[in-house]
């Protein structure tokens, strides 16, 4: 018995101890939140440079105009958000996420949009979901290495499938939506218009022609320094990597018979106490001079074909919004991928490991 | 909570019978701990039992999360691929391990400093820059493929296979067989190697029959931390390995950050986690076998 004596004080002190701890992370949780008070957003996208990017173009005349600060914030982590909304304590306002998670999450951790604040007449036809406008186009292009192929270089996305006629390793980006799956279907002749919804047994077999010789990459940054190091001979390049690599002095040249083009939103968690000031932020950068900034410092496309920003040589090379690359432009379906993104990404990590 | 309520009947007996002034001191003992048991508590005992709880709730009440692991054609392939890999990085570590240990108890004072000096360099050095070294030495065009290409063997590109993540671990666990091994093999008394030889027993046999059985706790304990650390491995495989050939601590993280799957991670990672229990549990067994075996040499 003289033990539970013993034991019993040990046992209270340490149990005030953890009540007391639980209370201090709580209250610290809660405050986290506590930027409300002097009216700041939240800002959330992948960081540096890229975010210092967003935060030239779209914070600061947002700022200007407003007087609402920024935080920033890193990095995008969907299942941070989905951990927030469920605790319900949404220290983020303002995230960037890919069109495909704002479809499938929106309503469920994402806010809608009040579209009488955001103007979605702007942008193109079947971009807008209820959840998310874009903020701005990327494009995922076949690219190889000219060293290599010198005379005989490929001219369709076909030819990146073809490893008897184009021996050489390949790279492919660390996301399945962002356009693998179209650009193999394409090259398996399917048209165009009659993309979705992807015929994934047909994508998956033609992708088996390749398995042996591709790099599935980690991350962009992996698939940037490979193509500098030319460690790959060609790849399906996410145009600002390429720029960056370009810029690098990587011998590469686009293939500019299709490019898929994808978009990134601005959302907001559900349960932002910002929502509001958000939503504003949300519209003023879709504005014209915000969005042809961003396109020129982080080298991606603007929110409309029309906006013309200032482009360098190297992103002029990787414009698929020039008038002359228009014909290769095919548009991602965000809803089918928002509807299918956890079925496709459970095939694709099988497919992987099988 | 249950831990030390179970843990009570025996201390009640040593304290019931012990000498009176024993007492106080066992008394701060029990103090001491207390802030590495809040800190487990709040930050280890709490969401680990929450990631179970969840992996048996979410997004529904059953074993439907480990179910699923069995049928999604994955997680089984990954699981024993973790598996194995983990026992070839701890024999590989082993018998890199084994001989560097052994000379640190042959060497002077200052040569074992060194020695230690060696083994522990790679714990002060960035976990990103040895991995992103190896990433340099592995890739096409990097030292080992040029090596390899110099002696007529082309396309040896480590980066990206599991042969290339094994090779990284083996550097970084090193210290962690090294050390226990030496411990061990400190304590063992050099003269019963003289005593087998001079009983006529060739040097081999002396070494195979005495020193490898003395030696086998440190074995198994550099081994058992070498395997259960490999399992959970997430750096080297994320940075070396690819998508292919993921290791279980990819696949986690998959579940989490694309799939936001946190029953199924939960499921695969209290998989991971019995399994590591299930290795120990094994492993002490050996362990109390081989101590015995350590009397019975010892008592010859």
């Amino acid at each position: 018995m003289r033990h539970t004596r013993r034991i019993g004080p040990a046992v209270r002190v340490s149990a005030a101890g953890l009540a007391a701890v639980l209370a201090a992370a709580s209250c610290s949780i809660g405050n986290a939140s506590g930027g409300d008070d002097d009216g700041s957003l939240t800002f959330v996208s992948t960081g540096a440079p890229f975010q210092d990017y967003q935060a030239e173009a779209w914070q600061k005349p947002f700022t200007a105009e407003t007087g609402i600060k920024f935080r920033n914030d890193g990095p995008v982590d969907e299942a941070k958000m989905k951990t927030m909304v469920e605790a319900r304590k949404v220290t983020w306002d303002v995230v960037d996420t890919s069109a495909a998670a704002t479809e499938q999450y929106c309503g469920k951790y994402v806010e809608k949009l009040d579209f009488s604040i955001v103007d979605k007449s702007i942008f193109p036809p079947g971009t807008v979901s209820e959840c998310g406008v874009p903020a701005f186009f990327y494009s995922t292009i076949f690219m190889f290495n000219k060293q290599k192929y010198g005379a005989n270089p490929p001219t369709k996305i076909a030819d990146f499938f073809d490893v008897k006629k184009y021996p050489g390793k390949r790279i492919v980006p660390p996301e399945i939506a962002v356009g693998l799956l179209e650009a193999a279907l394409l090259a398996d002749g399917v048209p165009q218009d009659k993309l979705y919804p992807l015929d994934l047994d047909r994508a998956f077999k033609k992708l088996d022609q390749i398995k042996g010789v591709t790099t599935f990459a980690q991350t962009y940054g992996q698939m940037q320094q490979m193509m500098v190091d030319k460690q790959i001979d060609m790849g399906l390049m996410l145009n600002a990597r390429a720029y960056q690599a370009l810029k690098a002095g990587a011998p590469f040249e686009p293939v500019w018979d299709k490019t898929i083009v994808n978009w990134d939103d601005l959302v907001i968690p559900k349960g932002s106490k910002n929502k509001e000031q958000a939503m504003k932020f949300i519209a003023s950068a879709s504005g014209e001079k915000p969005s042809a900034r961003m396109s020129e410092l982080a080298s991606v496309l603007p929110i409309k074909e029309s906006i013309k920003p200032n482009f360098d040589q190297y992103q002029q090379r990787l414009n698929a919004y020039a008038p002359e690359h228009k014909d290769s432009i095919v548009r991602t379906d965000a809803a089918w991928w928002g509807q299918n993104f956890d079925m496709v990404t459970k095939r694709y990590t099988a497919w992987l490991n099988g | 909570m249950s831990a030390p309520t179970a843990s009570a009947p025996p201390v009640a007996a040593t304290g019931g019978a012990g000498p009176a002034p024993a007492r106080p001191r066992r008394r701060m003992a029990g103090w001491f701990i207390l802030p590495a048991t809040a800190l487990l508590l709040v930050f280890f005992c709490y969401p680990l039992a929450f990631v179970i709880w969840r992996s048996f709730t979410d997004p529904s009440a059953g074993l439907g999360n480990y179910t699923a692991l069995l049928h999604d054609g994955v997680s089984t392939t990954v699981l024993v691929r973790t598996l194995v890999t983990g026992l070839i990085v701890s024999a590989c570590t082993l018998v890199i391990a084994y001989p560097y240990a052994y000379t640190m108890t042959r060497v002077g004072p200052r040569g074992r400093n060194l020695m230690t000096v060696v083994v522990l360099l790679p714990f002060w050095t960035s976990m990103m820059a040895r991995n992103f070294a190896w990433y340099m030495l592995e890739q096409r065009g990097g030292l080992i493929d040029d090596a390899f290409s110099a002696v007529g063997i082309h396309g040896v590109v480590l980066l990206g296979s599991v042969p290339g993540v094994a090779v990284a671990m083996v550097q970084v666990m090193l210290p962690f067989m090294v050390l226990p091994l030496y411990s061990g093999m400190e304590g063992i008394d050099k003269r019963l190697l003289d005593a087998a030889t001079s009983l006529g027993a060739p040097r081999w046999r002396a070494f195979a029959r005495v020193y490898l059985p003395l030696s086998l706790p440190g074995v198994l304990s550099g081994f058992t931390l070498v395997f259960i650390l490999t399992l959970g491995f997430y750096v080297t495989p994320a940075l070396l390995g690819s998508p292919q050939e993921s290791l279980v601590a990819q696949l986690i993280a998959t579940q989490v950050s694309k799939l936001l799957d946190f029953g199924g991670a939960g499921a695969l990672g209290t998989v991971l986690l019995a399994v590591t229990l299930l290795a120990l549990f094994v492993v002490s067994r050996f362990a109390n076998l081989s101590s015995t075996t350590e009397k019975a040499v010892t008592n010859d």
